[in-house]
């Protein structure tokens, strides 16, 4: 409760600076809205041609795309920056300033550089999302809306892992900058549907970077795909990319040397 | 007198050159931008192409082509800095003004040094990719198409530095000019046609009249044969009336600039 008390009450002070810069979220907002306009455009030429993707008609692809644009905008918004900054303090050896607060230090450095800025985006990619549904004509039951957000919760959490476990090669390789954003190359597999993917290109988005899971399985509870399977699945996935960054973490900073007094 | 000016430069990009060749593991790991989005339209278009044999006027291997060029050319194309706009607002501009040297050409020489190892890197993906993909991808008709392919995409490159030279400058005016860089940033990636081909979209006329187009679409376009009935030479005049413009317009910017100047925290 404590911890939960200090994160927001810096959530709110970083919120209070950045609210003096308008222009910015006039940007974002149209930045957000263009980028939605060229999802729509790429989809609504291809849906030109045919009438279906691997069976995904154009609503599904709709709420597809906008469940992977809402979460990569959330996950980039709030520990993005953060997890990435983990490279540059332990490149500058400036990390002790956050090893020696009565804080988790790995949880202060996710959250340490939230960019309010991109959550300006997100109505725009929300659009989208319920535009899908509009053009379906049906609606989720509110139970599969609730496996929906457990589901995206789950995939919010791996997707930090996910970029937490990369970043954390900081302590091995000493410039590891452009590593940082190949998750972010990858992420583009995450916005098509999951039966385009055929291989072993598959087998490894499913399993050692598993970014088509991340937006995929949230959306199988919304197009009546319900399988209690894929929850579980992302569960164990879960787990195992927490033990890695557990044991990553501890013997990272066992070979940080720092470089303040 | 021209190789004295020349001489200063080329000292530039031999730094830059070194500096690149610092942290080689770093450039490998931006092959991502090369390889993985272009793998990515690779299995969407494929899923496609399993219903039409055509779409637009585009056949499978065309289009996975198309992509992995545009990839190739959209990301190896010299950027203008951010560092730009951070050293108007932060006064590290002022030994722009202090030193015998031009803004504009320091900036030109550095990026596209710096981008010379990259650009080798780059070019080991794109082969990778092909190899990969060899069943679906297409090679140019000839050797002609493919330099011109490189000409037009060097030249559609320089057009794109000075757009983004020009974007930068608008620091001197904007108190915080980064929101502006990355909303253009995003256009110009959606205008060069990355995201599609241009001549898919509605309304491509107005698309294909656009200067951005031959940042990377239309030297894609040429490699993979689709532009064989074109004047080159009007097209090249047409590219460099647009450099010329684009370039007046940043010297322009860059005059009214330093007089509107306060160089911030400096001595």
């Amino acid at each position: 409760m404590k911890s939960l008390k200090i994160i927001l009450k810096f959530l709110y002070l970083k919120f209070k600076s950045h609210i003096a810069f308008r222009t910015d979220t006039v940007l974002q907002i149209l930045f957000g809205i263009l980028d939605t306009l060229f999802a729509f455009l790429f989809f609504n030429v291809i849906y030109s041609y045919v009438d279906n993707v691997v069976g995904f008609e154009k609503g599904e692809i709709y709420i597809l795309t906008g469940t992977a644009y809402l979460l990569d905008t959330l996950h980039r918004s709030i520990f993005g920056t953060g997890i990435f900054s983990l490279s540059i303090l332990v490149k500058s050896g400036r990390l002790e300033k956050y090893l020696i607060r009565p804080f988790k230090p790995n949880v202060l450095v996710a959250f340490r550089e939230p960019r309010f800025d991109m959550f300006y985006r997100l109505p725009s990619y929300f659009v989208l999302f319920i535009y899908g549904f509009y053009l379906l004509k049906t609606f989720p039951s509110f139970f599969d809306i609730l496996l929906f957000f457990t589901s995206f919760s789950i995939s919010s959490l791996i997707y930090i892992f996910l970029s937490y476990n990369i970043t954390l090669l900081t302590f091995w390789i000493i410039e590891v900058y452009n590593l940082y954003y190949i998750i972010y190359d990858f992420y583009e597999f995450a916005r098509y549907p999951e039966k385009i993917y055929k291989g072993i290109f598959r087998k490894i988005f499913i399993t050692i970077i598993p970014v088509i899971i991340l937006s995929n399985y949230p959306v199988k509870f919304l197009l009546k795909e319900r399988n209690y399977f894929f929850l579980f699945y992302q569960i164990f996935i879960l787990f195992i990319f927490f033990l890695i960054f557990k044991l990553m973490w501890k013997r990272g900073l066992r070979r940080y040397e720092g470089a303040t007094i | 007198m021209f190789l004295k000016v020349l001489r200063k430069y080329i000292a530039v990009s031999e730094i830059m050159i070194l500096d690149a060749l610092q942290y080689k593991i770093n450039t490998f790991f931006l092959l991502s931008v090369i390889l993985v989005p272009p793998l990515a339209y690779f299995f969407l278009w494929k899923s496609i192409y399993t219903q039409k044999e055509i779409i637009g006027n585009y056949k499978l291997g065309e289009i996975i082509t198309y992509y992995i060029i545009t990839y190739f050319f959209l990301e190896t194309k010299p950027r203008a800095p951010w560092d730009i706009a951070h050293s108007i607002k932060n006064g590290g501009f002022s030994k722009y003004i202090t030193k015998p040297i031009n803004h504009f050409f320091f900036y030109f020489f550095s990026e596209y040094s710096y981008l010379f190892v990259w650009w080798i890197t780059a070019v080991f993906g794109v082969v990778i990719l092909f190899f990969a993909l060899k069943n679906y991808v297409i090679l140019p008709y000839g050797l002609l198409p493919f330099f011109l392919s490189l000409l037009f995409s060097f030249f559609g490159g320089v057009l794109g530095f000075i757009i983004e030279y020009i974007l930068n400058l608008l620091a001197f005016w904007v108190e915080r000019p980064f929101a502006f860089l990355r909303f253009f940033d995003l256009t110009i990636y959606f205008l060069s046609g990355a995201i599609i081909p241009l001549d898919l979209l509605p309304f491509k006329n107005v698309f294909l009249f656009l200067p951005f187009k031959y940042i990377s679409f239309f030297p894609a376009r040429i490699f993979i044969g689709k532009e064989v009935n074109i004047n080159i030479l009007n097209e090249l005049f047409i590219l460099f009336f647009w450099i010329i413009l684009f370039y007046s317009i940043s010297q322009i910017i860059l005059y009214l600039g330093r007089k509107s100047y306060s160089a911030p925290g400096s001595i």
